[in-house]
Order: C-alpha cells, then structure tokens, then sequence
C-alpha cells in the first residue's frame, strides 16, 4: 500500500491533484491487493475505472485490469516473480500497450535491499515512463522515511532510482502518459477519510474516544491512539462496541467531548445505548464507517446501506442528528461540527462516511482544513445554595427544547441522568402529564434545529436539464461524472448533495427539486434508502435511480454516460 | 475541611418503593453510612446504577446518579472515572444485571483495573421482572421462566473476580450492616476496582436463600483466621463447602487503568480545556 501512497505523493509535489483508491480483500497475506492512484492537474474527486499504467507483480494481475487499461497503456512487470516464468509479452491480447518486463526483485537485492522491495523499483520505473522528475521521488522517500533514519532513507532512494535507470530514452519516448508538473499548486496534504475525520476530532477538542475494532473505522482508532496522548484525549480499547459506546456516554456525562467509530454490525450493537444517550440527553459522536451488510458481508468493501440503521437505531421516539461528510474535507470539518451539535442539543450524533471515503487518500488544500468554533452548549455552573441541592436540569419551560446541563462534581447541581422516564430534575416518573411534557421538550430540539440545520451542498450550474441527487461518498462520483458530462458530452447537469440526513433540510430539498428538471438519485446501495428518506420527508420522487450494491465505487464515466442518456430522452 | 454530612443528606426525599423487608434497605443504609464516614460530599460522588430492583435505588440516594440500562452500569462507571478521577465513581448492579447482562463488562472491568467500587445486590433471582432465575441462582431452582428447574449452573461471582485478577473482592450480607458498611468503605478507599458482593434476600421471589437459610450459612472470614494478602486462600475460601464467608476476601493494590493514561496524569480530563488544538505538526506529516 505505501508503494501507491509514495507515488500518490510525488504526483502531489510535482502539483497534481491525487486520489487512491485502495481495493484488498479480507484476508491478512495473500488474494488480489490493488491500489489506483489517480493524478490530474484538475481536481480529482473521485477514481475513474481506468488504468494508464499498471504495474503487475504477478501474472494474474495482467488478466484482471486488462479491460481497465486505456489505450497505450504501459504495463511493467516482474520477470523474477515466479508467476512469470513462462511468460510472453505477445501473449497480452492488444497490440497498442506497451509492455515491459524488469527483474525487479533482483534490481532490489542488488542495491542492498530485501525481495519485497520490488514495488518501490517499478515506482521508479513508472516514474520514469510518465516524466516525473527524480527529485520528487526522492523528497518524498525522506518525508516517509525521515524519521527511520538516514540509511533507510538512503536505501530506499537507491531502490527507486534503480528502477527509474533501468527505462530506457526510447521506452520513455513510447509511454505517451505524462505528468505534466503543475507550478505553484499550493500547499496541500495527502490523508484518507478517517485521517481527515481523526484530525478534525482532534482540532474539535474531542477529548475521549473508546472504539472496538472494525474493518473499515479502525484506522481512526490507530490514528487517535497514536496521536491523541500529544493532544489531551484519552483513547481506550474498549471490551467491545457496547462498552465502547458506554464508555463515550459515560465520559460525555462527566463532561468532556466524547466519541466512538464502528462500522455498521458494530452500531447494531450499540443500538439500545442511542437511546439512553438521548433519553439522558448526553451528547455523544458516534461514527459509522459503512461496508457492505447484511452481517459481516464484504469487510473490505464500500456501500451507503445504513442509513435506515442510524436513523431508527433504538426503540421509541426520541430526537437524533445524522451527518453524512460527502469528501475528505468534509470529513475534517463536519466531525467538528458534529461535536458541537452533540453538546449544544445534548443528543447522540451520529457521522456516516464509508469505506471508499474513509481508506481512500485525497489530497486536499491546507486551506481547506479549517477549524470550526467549538461550541459547548448551556452548562450550569452551579448554585450559591446547598451543595447537595437539586437542579432541574430537565427543565419543561425551556423554549428551545435544551435545558441546560451541569457536570458532575458542581455544587448545588445535583441531578439524575435516567434511563427511566423522568420529572425535572431526572428522578423516575410514570405520570401521564410528565411523560408528554418531557417526550415534547425533547422532541422541541429537532424542530428548533431544523430551523438551523445545515442546507445541502449544490455544485453545477444554478439550473440545469438534469438535477444529480446523491450523499456521502458517491458525491465524488457524481462530480467527476458532471466534469466529464460537460468536457466530452457537451451537456449539464448540477447535483445536490445531502449533508445532514437528520433533521433533513425540508424546505432547501422540497425547493431544489420542485425547480429542477428531471432528476435523477445516485446511491450505493440497492433499495434506495435515500430516496425513500427523501420521498417520506418531502412526498416527492426522483424522476429515475442509479444503484450500485457491489462493494465498488462508482465509475464516473459510466454515470456520464447514463446523465446524457437521461437528459437526452 | 468539608462540612461533615449525615445520612440524610444523601437522601432524595422519594421513599423506597422497595417490599418490606427487603435486602436492599440494608445496602441502602450502608452505602449512605459509608459515605458520610469517609467525609465524602454528595456532589462530588458519582452512583451508576443498572436496571433491577437495585437500580430503583437511583430514585432514593442523592448523589450525582446515572441509571444506565441493564447491565452496563459498569463501562458508563469507567468512562466517567476516566473522565474525572477527582470524583467518588461507585458503580451498582445486581445479579441479573451485573451477572447476566453486564458478564462481559464484569470480567474486562477487572482486567482494567478503573478506580471504581462495584456493590452488587446479589439476591440469586431477578426481582424487578417477577421472579426468573439468575446467574447466581442454586441449579434446580423453580421459577417462572424455569418451572422444572434451573438447568444452569451457579458462577461463583468471588471466585471469579479472584480468577480475572481483581485487587479488591469482599463479599457482605445485609443481615450484618455494621460489616457491610465496613466494607464499602474499604472498597471506596482500595485505589483500583473494588468488588463487593452482597447477600441481600428477596422476600418476595426467593423462598429459597432467605435470612434464615443465609443466618445458617454465613461466617465472618475474620473468624476463618484468613489471610487477605493470600490469593490461594481467598480462593479457597471462595469455594468453601458449606459456609458462605463473608468479609475481605483478597486485596492486592496494582497499577490502576488512569495510571496507563498519560494524558490524566497531572490532572483530571474534565478540568483541561478542549480549546486551541494545534494540528499543524500533524498536517506536516501528511506533505
């Protein structure tokens, strides 16, 4: 993988903008692992499904990614690799590639490395077929290996360079796929999803995270534990998702900002503890990395089918907030956000990214990290009184719905957070009168954050044939596939993409598709979850639906396809 | 010096809605006893409750009180003793609950070691729904839910501490309540996870392991001559055929889970502020 995060890398110093897109299956050693680094000097959103250059270190890699090579695409392979052995180039079934085969594994040993170093030769090669300059290879050994010291730095160096030698001035003359340095680019990083969304946590002050384990959220928990200590959080292993879920709850209640990551079987079981995060009003952030379901399903792969699964985790009635960051950057700033609606309306928010946003790296203007206030909601300081009073600290009367809170440890603020349905100051109650007034306060925040909410992010023109409707990651998709629209099919279309699910942006979603023209929802999932969430919140339906439910992304020039399709008939 | 407190201060004002006569007056009186003998202020005390009869007691202590659901008083206790180390976090659970539901988060709280006290209402059947048989409850034993007889057998919760490395496990009985608040206060005082058992009889839903059955059985480890200190003892006694000992089984004071947080050490979390993060270091890392 580092081998694809290192080329990432050099296209990004030389100005590009790049993104990768990881595919492995669930297994430790061994199946099929690719990664697509896609490099352009326009924004990258998302990853075409073609390659310009493969490298192929075993034979079965040739026959996989044949259909995806474009025309006179490059492939470099392993003579040495032992799934090679009988192989000819002239068996490759089209002529206009141009394929060429390096021992990379002795190229490696020769300079003083190990066999496995082999991918980091080819990336010299491959650096030397598409035109990048060798000193961006190099600066970027020393900002990944910098800090393992000098011979290993040295080391790798040698081991890139071997490979970019070993092409010769005539096959770079054939390899027509160049990138082109862009100058002045700006500064920017590399990071995936859950790094960005890690980062943003730290910048939100997030100060407690308890997580589980869990294919694809747990690069967040490694990011955190390793990090966190230098930036005031505390990072706790949990027992389990059902620990680590009490773990943040029972943190936030004492005061300090809380969160967990899962995946989607991980938030099954957190469930019940939704609720008692709502019924005890303690704000909590809950990520949900989705992969495909039902049960363990696919680990390793991508899909948006959990929206119903947040939206009515718990039983009963009570108010939730759900965001659903639709790119990296969004995944820095909305998890801030995220932590300042969880204190101020003191309820579980619940964050849904995915797998294809989460694991996948995008490099993103520094300029578009951008810290958000942090925002702690109504707390009370206590009284002059008795130390042991009682406070309502779930006062009817408050006209927004938030009474305000009181940390543990305050004088004159004693309160019951309770499970059980309760009076003002939280201890058990059963009357009917209590139960309605409680029940309304508390759904009285849901209408008053309605009212603030966060509308939906257009891109495109203002009007348009064709209205794209999508969330979360397929964003992506769908802007590379207007991008694409535009340049080869000559046509518009413009997209709306949902941002917060819950409260849904009633009045923004109603307005923007009774102005539209046809209109189409793109999702990654076979049901349709979003367009039934958008049909039960507005009473109105897109025109038609793309769904894809096979753990991939999308493919932005198939969508391309399909909008001009659809804006023609 | 803080003002010295009554009983009555860590009292709501709602009276029990326990039966008469049933065990949990005693812990009841016994939590609050301790308390105010080791000077600790209702405000600055943290009660996490589990769902049972035991947990109905959220309703008549006063205290900072979190009634969680049924068997996770336990990891809502260790977040808030992470959170804030400068507060008394005393989680309660019952045999159901804690036992049953909560099994998991028992055995990896110990493993954890938090610095909190764990009182578990043990009356070997589940009161607040009427009567099933519990974790705890003797094989064979008739209820509803197991009316030819309970086809489990009993975990010994003492032994099992012991077996998961707990630092402090006692085991008392409402029936003594001036030893019962003996050891809470131990318990309080131990720095690490501390459990005590309690024998607390259900005069409604257990006509088996009733104050008569339990005066016949109990006996105080002092007069068992045990040694504390001794893990293979405690381990023996946990076993002991025929008596049910009651007291400080084992205490062995160990590195506790805030201990491993170096981010806590000088101060609780909740006293430093989440403001002014600088990612930059971070974001460089990432050119």
């Amino acid at each position: 993988m580092s081998t694809g995060e290192m080329f990432a890398r050099a296209c990004m110093r030389a100005g590009l903008n790049v993104f990768t897109y990881p595919e492995y299956p669930s297994l430790i050693r061994g199946g099929h692992n690719t990664v697509l680094v896609t490099a352009s000097p326009c924004p990258v959103p998302a990853n075409l499904e073609q390659v310009n250059m493969l490298v192929a270190l075993n034979r079965e890699s040739i026959d996989l990614h044949l259909a995806e090579l474009s025309p006179r695409a490059a492939i470099i392979y392993d003579t040495t690799d032992r799934t090679f052995a009988n192989f000819k180039p002239s068996s490759v079934k089209r002529r206009d590639l141009q394929v060429i085969g390096l021992p990379l594994e002795k190229f490696a040993v020769d300079v003083g490395g190990q066999k496995l170093m082999r991918n980091s030769v080819a990336l010299g090669a491959s650096c030397a077929l598409l035109g990048i300059h060798p000193n961006d290879l190099t600066e970027v050994v020393r900002a990944m290996f910098g800090d393992k010291g000098e011979p290993i730095v040295a080391l790798n160096a040698k081991i890139l360079m071997a490979g970019y030698n070993a092409i010769a001035p005539a096959q770079r003359k054939q390899c027509t796929w160049k990138v082109k340095p862009v100058k002045k680019a700006g500064d920017r990083v590399l990071l995936t999803g859950n790094e960005a969304l890690a980062l943003g946590a730290i910048q939100a002050g997030c100060q407690f995270m308890s997580a589980y384990p869990m294919t694809p959220a747990t690069s967040i928990l490694h990011y955190l534990a390793a990090h966190g200590p230098d930036h005031g959080i505390v990072v706790r292993h949990a027992e389990d998702e059902i620990g680590a879920i009490h773990h943040a709850i029972g943190a936030a209640y004492a005061g300090v900002r809380a969160m967990t990551a899962t995946s989607g079987g991980g938030f099954a079981l957190m469930t019940e503890a939704v609720g008692l995060a709502a019924m005890t009003e303690v704000g909590v952030v809950i990520v949900d990395v989705q992969r495909p379901g039902p049960a363990t399903s696919m680990p390793t792969w991508t899909e948006q089918g959990d929206l119903r699964q947040v939206l009515h985790a718990g039983q009963g009635d009570f108010p939730r907030i759900v965001l659903a960051p639709s790119s990296h950057q969004e995944c820095f700033t909305m998890i801030q956000e995220a932590f300042n609606l969880a204190e101020q309306y003191q309820s579980p928010v619940i964050v849904l990214t995915d797998k294809y946003i989460a694991e996948g790296q995008r490099s993103v203007p520094v300029s578009d990290l951008k810290p958000v206030a942090i925002s702690r909601g109504k707390i009370f300081a206590g009284a002059a009184g008795k130390k042991n009073d009682l406070f309502k600290r779930y006062d009817e009367k408050v006209a927004d719905g938030v009474a305000p809170r009181a940390l543990p440890g305050t004088p004159g603020a004693l309160f019951v957070a309770n499970s059980d349905e309760h009076d003002e100051f939280g201890y058990s109650n059963e009357d009917a009168s209590n139960r309605v007034a409680q029940v309304e306060r508390r759904a009285q925040k849901v209408a008053t954050l309605r009212k603030k909410g966060v509308p939906p992010r257009f891109c495109g023109p203002k009007t348009a044939p064709l209205t794209v409707v999508t969330w979360g990651s397929s964003a992506g998709s769908v802007e590379a596939a207007l991008q694409i629209l535009d340049d080869e099919y000559k046509l518009q279309a413009n997209a709306m993409v949902i941002t917060m699910i819950a409260p849904f942006p009633i009045p923004a979603v109603t307005a923007a598709l009774k102005a539209a023209g046809k209109t189409v929802i793109i999702e990654a999932n076979r049901s349709g979850k979003l367009a039934g969430y958008i049909r039960e919140q507005t009473g109105l339906s897109m025109d038609s639906a793309i769904n894809r439910f096979d753990g991939r992304p999308f493919d932005p020039v198939e969508l391309a396809r399909q909008f001009a399709k659809l804006i023609k008939r | 010096m803080a003002t010295p407190h009554t009983a009555k201060d860590f009292e709501s004002g709602h009276f029990p809605t326990w039966c008469p006569g049933c065990g949990n007056f005693g812990i009841w009186t016994a939590l609050k006893q301790a308390l105010v003998e080791l000077n600790v202020e209702p405000h600055r005390t943290v009660l996490v409750f589990g769902i049972g009869c035991s947990g109905n007691e959220t309703n008549f202590v006063k205290a900072y009180i979190f009634h969680s659901l049924h068997g996770r008083s336990l990891p809502v206790a260790e977040g808030i003793a992470l959170a804030n180390s400068g507060l008394t976090t005393i989680a309660i659970g019952g045999d159901g609950d804690g036992y049953g539901e909560g099994m998991a988060h028992f055995i990896h709280t110990i493993r954890a070691n938090p610095n909190i006290t764990y009182i578990v209402h043990d009356n070997q059947v589940y009161s607040l729904t009427k009567g099933q048989s519990s974790p705890t409850s003797e094989h064979g034993f008739k209820t509803p839910s197991t009316p030819f007889g309970n086809p489990d057998n009993p975990i010994n919760p003492i032994s099992l501490a012991l077996t998961v490395g707990a630092g402090f496990v006692a085991r008392g009985f409402v029936g003594d309540t001036t030893q019962l608040t003996a050891l809470i206060k131990a318990a309080i005082r131990h720095r690490g996870f501390s459990l005590v058992d309690v024998f607390q009889p259900c005069v409604t839903f257990n006509a088996t392991n009733t104050f008569k059955w339990f005066y016949g059985k109990v006996v105080k480890l002092e007069t068992l001559k045990h040694d504390p200190t001794n893990r293979d003892a405690a381990w023996k006694m946990a076993q002991h055929p025929d008596k049910l000992p009651l007291g400080v089984f084992y205490q062995q004071e160990k590195p506790t889970l805030e201990d491993g947080f170096t981010v806590i050490a000088k101060k609780p979390l909740v006293e430093q502020s989440p403001e002014r993060r600088q990612i930059v270091a971070l974001l460089e890392k990432m050119k």
